[in-house]
């Protein structure tokens, strides 16, 4: 046989040729050693090209890491734009002002907040409450929306921008205007109480922003004040709102009567509703009133007349009026004094019996319910709401999956570093209401702190889906598609729902690690996506 | 030699695992694969495309090709023998847009001539240039031997492999390597404008 030439050669290397002509090629070589130079020169360039082309030489950063190119989030930039111009606007013009007004009549953002949110007063009249700092709510909302649309919009980014700014547009000019269909009272140093004197009228709503609110006169409209002392002495024909330490009315008030106060006092008439949370409140043996009185936490007493019943959800209960209409009262005690009428039907639960004196006039006897403490296991409407917590529980799960399921995935996935996890779970559980009200000093910081307050407490419910799928995937393996995974949420919910029941305080604690352990995986998932949100060149031209 | 590029055995239950969940979303699991396999392939775009910014762009493109793709590919084969196919067709797409003239693409090479290799002159070769004078060469050859070598000797592809990504016959996958290196040799022994040179002496 002749030479090969350097093809032969160099297909043998690569193991081309057919076995015949590579057996050829390897008994020539054993003979040839200028072929066996060729092949060795062949075999040793294959080599130093696979060490050449394969060598570690440098790689830029972006691609060592996920980290996005120079490419500037205009939306984002857009919106955070809009939302710092926003913000300084209003802060300028109506926030800095009125903060000092109001610390000047003794609040402070956090008493504030309670008052928030625990004064169901605030749903009344919000159209002239809410323009203040409910625009901030508003303009959180619409940035939550725009945040929303965004991600699932990617491409119609621009469209889901342009609307957001129009909705943020709107909102500046319809704010100011809605505050000033009122009559506003700002109090200042030199006269930081507003009095009404006897005989004056004032024919508007009236919102006062003082030190203390007197009506000694007429307002034909609703009262709303942030005051310390609120007394109303004269005539109100709407509804008076307030949110104060005390609260006295003498006079008369033809509508409802609303408050978040430590004391409410009613010596005079009211037309229709008295409700009122937190603290106590009383109705004078002179008191009249024309609707039903609500009371929610603190004591309540009544003296004076309710005309459409009572219903008392408070630590105390004393009756010693008459009130006509049926009485339902949650109490740990519930005392009916001598002076009593009750011509309705009285319900009470409580830790203890009622006590009724002597001389009390009660229509019906009172139907007294034991506070329990342990759930009643024999009973099938027990089990039943076990099994709707279930499937509420299940139902959020479903929802968040089919909506997010990135979103889960990231959960699911952050859930399985238990110790993190269970860190992340309780600093977050305890440190993101203390930042809330910290947060709440400034007005500015209510719409940021409620927004905060409710995703923290949707994310404290989800807890427990993350947790169960965890759960579900461990006992079934992990699951691969949708239909698996909600079979693994099912069967682990099923599971802590039962865990939880467990007495002695056990079925807490599993409860609690739960909480933390999902809180933290919803944590953790939250910062890979938004830390991933920011680091990734979107696909816009997939 | 290490080789950072992933080998057939590192696409195990736990690869395939990841890549089910970055179908699935999970940005964790799609910023893993980002992580183990970014680098590899810009080395492979790097290889292929004639600059260092045009492989930057690749990469990126491949990755996003791949991102959206990703319930397309077939998990019982190797992922990373996918993702390595999926940045061989997108880089071979976008050189043979942009083809350009001089640029030795269409089958004159297998009419030209092939030299007969000198060793002792291959070797003298192999001992003078480092690897990073070789990697300077291989940008200055044209699209489709470049590729042919990055394909071969970076991503080890099969001849197979390398025709269905290539668009040519199998038969002519040899020929078209061994020209490539003979090519490669031009340059790195008399550089750019011999292989120039050399290229449109051949054609007819």
């Amino acid at each position: 046989m002749n030479h090969f030439d350097e093809m032969t050669a160099f297909l043998y290397l690569d193991g081309q040729l057919e076995h015949a002509q590579a057996s050829e090629v390897l008994v020539h070589t054993k003979d040839c050693a200028d072929c066996r130079e060729l092949l060795e020169s062949l075999k040793k360039e294959t080599l130093w090209l696979e060490h050449s082309l394969q060598e570690k030489d440098p790689v830029p950063a972006q691609f060592m890491a996920p980290v996005r190119r120079a490419n500037v989030p205009w939306g984002w930039v857009t919106a955070l734009g809009f939302a710092i111009a926003g913000t300084l606007t209003v802060w300028n013009g109506m926030i800095e002002p009125f903060e000092q007004q109001l610390n000047q009549a003794g609040f402070t953002g956090g008493n504030l907040m309670t008052m928030l949110f625990f004064g169901g007063a605030f749903w009344k009249g919000w159209s002239n409450v809410l323009s203040f700092f409910g625009f901030f709510a508003a303009a959180m909302f619409a940035i939550l929306m725009f945040v929303l649309l965004m991600r699932f919009w990617r491409r119609g980014a621009t469209v889901s921008m342009v609307l957001a700014s129009f909705f943020t547009l709107a909102l500046f000019f319809a704010a100011p205007q809605q505050a000033n269909a009122a009559k506003v009272f700002h109090g200042t140093p030199k006269n930081p109480s507003y009095e009404l004197p006897a005989g004056q009228t004032v024919n508007d709503n009236l919102i006062v922003f003082g030190e203390s609110t007197r009506i000694n006169g007429t307002v034909d409209g609703d009262v709303i004040a942030f005051s310390n002392a609120v007394e109303i002495t004269g005539h109100v024909t709407g509804d008076v709102i307030s949110f104060a330490k005390e609260v006295r009315i003498d006079g008369q008030v033809d509508g409802n009567v609303r408050s978040g106060t430590s004391t409410l006092w009613i010596s005079g008439t009211v037309g229709k509703n008295v409700t009122s949370e937190g603290g106590n409140i009383e109705v004078d043996s002179k008191g009249r009133i024309g609707g039903e009185v609500i009371a929610l936490g603190g004591t309540v007493e009544v003296d004076g007349k309710a005309s459409r019943g009572l219903m008392a959800l408070t630590g105390d209960t004393i009756i010693d009026g008459q009130i006509d209409g049926d009485v339902h009262v949650r109490s740990n005690n519930l005392r009916i004094g001598s002076q009593a009428t009750i011509t309705g039907h009285t319900s009470y639960e409580g830790n203890h019996q009622a006590v009724v004196e002597p001389g009390a006039n009660l229509a019906s006897p009172i139907a007294f319910t034991l506070r329990r403490h342990a759930p009643n296991y024999a009973s099938w409407r027990y089990w039943w709401h076990r099994a709707l917590f279930w499937g509420a529980a299940f139902l959020f799960g479903l929802v968040l999956l089919l909506l997010t399921p990135g979103f889960f995935n990231d959960g699911l996935r952050s859930s399985r570093k238990f110790l993190p996890s269970l860190g992340f779970g309780a600093l977050f559980m305890f440190a993101t209401p203390i930042v809330a009200a910290i947060v709440c000093f400034t007005i500015v910081g209510i719409g940021v702190a409620i927004t905060t307050l409710l995703l923290w407490l949707i994310a404290l419910y989800a807890a427990q889906v993350f947790v169960a799928t965890w759960l579900g995937e461990i006992l079934l393996g992990p699951a691969l598609g949708t239909g698996a995974l909600l079979g693994r949420l099912a069967l682990g919910l099923a599971i802590l729902h039962a865990l939880e029941l467990i007495p002695y305080h056990v079925g807490f604690l599993i409860k609690l690690v739960v909480l933390w352990w999902g809180l933290g995986a919803i944590v953790i998932a939250l910062y890979g996506h938004l830390r991933w949100a920011a680091a990734t060149p979107v696909p816009a031209a997939a | 030699m290490t080789v950072d590029r992933p080998k057939p055995e590192d696409s195990h239950a736990g690869l395939a695992e990841l890549v089910a969940r970055a179908r699935d979303g999970n940005h964790d699991a799609w910023a893993e694969i980002y992580t183990q396999f970014a680098p590899g392939i810009f080395r492979f775009c790097r290889r292929a495309m004639p600059s260092r910014e045009d492989a930057e762009d690749a990469t990126s493109e491949v990755f996003l090709k791949v991102r959206s793709k990703l319930d397309q590919y077939d998990a019982s084969r190797p992922f990373n023998a996918w993702l390595y196919r999926v940045a061989a067709n997108h880089c071979w797409d976008l050189l043979r847009r942009r083809r350009v003239r001089q640029d030795l693409e269409t089958g004159d090479i297998e009419t030209m001539p092939l030299e007969h290799a000198d060793p002792s002159q291959l070797e003298k070769l192999i001992a003078e240039k480092s690897r990073e004078e070789v990697r300077k060469a291989l940008e200055q050859l044209p699209s489709r031997t470049r590729m042919a070598l990055t394909l071969r000797y970076y991503s080890e592809m099969s001849y197979d492999e390398i025709a269905e990504t290539l668009g040519v016959r199998r038969a002519f996958v040899g020929v078209l390597l061994l020209r490539a290196r003979h090519q490669l040799r031009e340059v790195m022994e008399r550089g750019d404008a011999a292989l120039r040179r050399s290229a449109a002496g051949s054609k007819p």
